[in-house]
């Protein structure tokens, strides 16, 4: 390993116990992106003012933040130092305020190596090292930015293969893995990038979800620069007018047509980007997922950390079935989606990919002859349509309350109309949550179907499940409905069986977890 | 795998049955005392107001609160110990709850992480506490409100005493 700047060693320490500095470089890397964004904002509030304007003052100061900001990166990489030390992963970092924070290495679930574009050029990488309790708030995450990209993969090696072994709670998947099996091979390939794919992305909206972030930004950056002056600039009025000289229902049409063609252009180019290089591998037990063009991931689980898989299908992807699939696992889950402000979560396993491509991987990851996931659902009562259109009855409140204001002459006729529209969105979305209700159980799996709009299908081990709840409402009681929660130490923490059949639901409990229920049970008349 | 579901076979009818015990009947009074102190700073904030000035909506609001909170007071905490139901076996615990959601909750003990108890002033005063066990999932928690003091005690050491025989990280 390089540049361990040794500080305070203590005597007899071995050699991976000393502390080290992160790697210097990162001085010159780490203000590199705030000092961009601080550059590209006085670029553009220049220009809008006009360069006549740029007096002396404003260069000098720029070059001031910038020599400060260097300083400022300088200092912090000289008072940050880590440790491995046999027991523990150790952080001491801090200007003004020092913390100090240690993680237990057998504590320890996941290692995940980022590098974006700037850390990809200058050779780094950031390790961020979790241990992932579930439901609690606190960051218990613990962040090594930036490391040389070598010395992260060593560092992962270590953390991950040297790890003194616990005693693990739960068997391989499927119990099928016998714990000291021969000599696994160095490395299997699970999943890789494949160019098809790229097709199905369009259908997937990025695109258009990032066109809607950019304008934003924009709106956003124009109107800190300009206040609402802006909306009565020489160049916003001209393209107000311009759009005003056509009719209405034709600008709505170029404007949709626009979207769609940058959705269709910009989503693939996105797709590529994100999840180019996209390889799940298996290797010493654990799972490798990399990705990323410009930010470059990878994530590590452990196999015997995975509880299940889960399985999403928005509308439009279902239509030429496809989907993306997501690991459930301790040490994963909800505290990477706050974490992340980017789309690209750490428990993603496969990219948008045909559903077929989905089963394969899911059977493979979870040493299955067969895919849970793709097991016949059973279906949930009728009774069911009821509770799900009362949810979503709040479509009708518009309607009514604009059909009567309409009436009264209150608001244009058209409202209402458009206030149908949504209510007949709104049954269609009820009609469509109770078609993707289902249940099933598959094997050493149970294996929950819910969502409307967007369909998701969750497979947790039986013997994950470390409680049972359920629950209905008294107007429930007479339909025998009731809903199913399985509690699990990974992902968000619980799965649900929304509105099953009380008999249905109650069995396939019971036989998820043998022994638990059966002394609760009775024969109902 | 499923040895003992010969006793109820497929396709029949089947229902949680309920717990073996129910809560110290002292419950029904602190639930009582905690509704009451509810609605009677709300009823004592509107009687405030209503002092200084009275429209009929704010009047008719009153008495409307008052009526709901009598019936509520009078009705509801006896219906919720009907309801409220415990059992601690020696492989799992088993709670019922609710009046207008009914929510049953089972947790084997080799999954619980913690038991404890917790009294505020008025189960100080009336002599109950109320046990709560945990597991590693935020979703796997139950709570029984309202033991007599004693008998709380005793369950959580029995709880403690069976979940500390079970080796693991009950995940």
């Amino acid at each position: 390993m390089s540049s361990p700047h040794t500080a305070e060693a203590p005597t007899a320490a071995g050699p991976e116990e000393r502390w080290r500095r992160l790697d210097p470089r990162t001085i010159a890397v780490a203000p590199l992106r705030p000092l961009g964004t601080l550059l590209l904002t006085g670029l553009i509030v220049v220009t809008f003012r006009g360069w006549d304007r740029l007096g002396f003052v404003e260069p000098l100061l720029g070059l001031a933040v910038t020599v400060g900001v260097f300083a400022l990166s300088a200092w912090s990489w000289a008072t940050t130092q880590y440790r491995i030390t046999p027991t523990h992963v150790e952080l001491r970092s801090g200007i003004l305020v020092r913390k100090h924070r240690a993680v237990a290495r057998d504590r320890l679930r996941t290692v995940d190596i980022t590098a974006d574009v700037l850390h990809r050029i200058a050779g780094l990488a950031v390790v961020a090292v979790g241990t992932g309790r579930q439901g609690g708030e606190a960051d218990d995450e613990l962040k090594l930015d930036s490391l040389a990209r070598h010395d992260a993969d060593a560092l992962r090696t270590l953390l991950l293969d040297r790890r003194p072994a616990a005693p693990a709670p739960v068997p391989g998947p499927l119990g099928g893995v016998p714990p000291h099996a021969p000599p696994p091979p160095p490395e299997e390939l699970l999943s890789r990038f494949d160019l098809r794919w790229v097709a199905l992305a369009p259908l997937s909206l990025m695109g258009l979800v990032a066109v809607a972030v950019v304008t934003g930004a924009v709106v956003q950056l124009l109107r800190t620069a300009f206040g609402d002056e802006m909306w009565r600039s020489v160049p916003a009025r001209v393209v107000w007018s311009w759009i005003s000289s056509f009719p209405v229902l034709l600008s709505v049409g170029a404007l949709i047509v626009v979207l769609l063609i940058a959705n269709a252009v910009l989503s693939p180019i996105l797709y590529v980007l994100v999840y180019g290089g996209y390889r799940l591998t298996r290797h010493h037990d654990s799972l490798h997922v990399t990705y990323g063009l410009i930010t470059h991931r990878s994530v590590t689980i452990e196999e015997r950390r995975i509880r299940g898989i889960r399985l999403t299908e928005p509308l439009l992807l279902r239509l030429v079935r496809a989907g993306k699939l997501a690991v459930v696992a301790a040490g994963l889950g909800s505290r990477a989606e706050h974490d992340r402000n980017d789309k690209t979560s750490s428990d993603m396993l496969l990219p948008t990919a045909p559903v077929a491509e989905a089963h394969r991987v899911t059977a493979a990851v979870l040493r299955s002859p067969y895919s849970p996931l793709a097991v016949p659902m059973r279906r949930h009562p009728r009774a069911a349509l009821r509770p799900i259109l009362l949810r979503w009855s709040w479509s009708v409140v518009p309607a009514i309350v604009l059909g009567v204001l309409a009436a009264l002459d209150v608001v244009p006729a058209w409202l209402p109309e458009v206030a149908l529209v949504l209510l007949i969105a709104g049954m269609a979305g009820a009609l469509l949550e109770y078609a993707n209700l289902g249940h099933a159980r598959a094997g050493a799996y149970l294996v929950a179907r819910s969502g409307s709009g967007v369909r998701t299908t969750t497979a947790v081990r039986c013997d994950g499940i470390i409680a049972w709840r359920f629950r209905r409402t008294i107007f429930q009681r007479r339909s025998r409905l009731l809903t199913a929660t399985a509690a699990v130490a990974a992902g968000k923490g619980s799965h649900t069986i929304h509105f099953a059949g009380q008999d249905d639901v109650l069995q396939v409990a019971r036989d998820a977890v043998p022994g638990l229920l059966e002394p609760f049970l009775e024969p109902d008349t | 795998m499923t040895s003992p579901t010969d006793t109820v076979p497929l396709h029949q009818h089947v229902r949680l049955r309920p717990p073996r015990h129910q809560v110290h009947p002292r419950a029904v009074t602190w639930w009582r005392l905690q509704d009451g102190i509810g609605y009677g700073v709300l009823l004592l904030v509107g009687i405030g107001v209503l002092v200084f000035v009275r429209p009929w909506w704010l009047v008719a609001l009153v008495v409307a609160l008052g009526v709901v909170a009598a019936v509520d007071i009078a009705v509801l905490p006896r219906i919720r110990y009907d309801r409220h139901r415990w059992e601690a076996t020696d492989q799992a615990v088993y709670v019922r709850d609710g009046v207008l959601v009914e929510d049953w909750r089972v947790a084997p003990l080799s999954r619980v992480q913690t038991v404890d108890t917790q009294r505020g002033p008025l189960q100080q005063w009336l002599g109950l506490s109320t046990v709560t066990v945990t597991t590693a999932s935020t979703a796997g928690s139950l709570k029984i409100q309202g033991l007599e003091k004693e008998a709380a005690a005793e369950l959580v050491e029995r709880l403690t005493a069976a979940t500390e025989a079970i080796p693991g990280d009950a995940t």
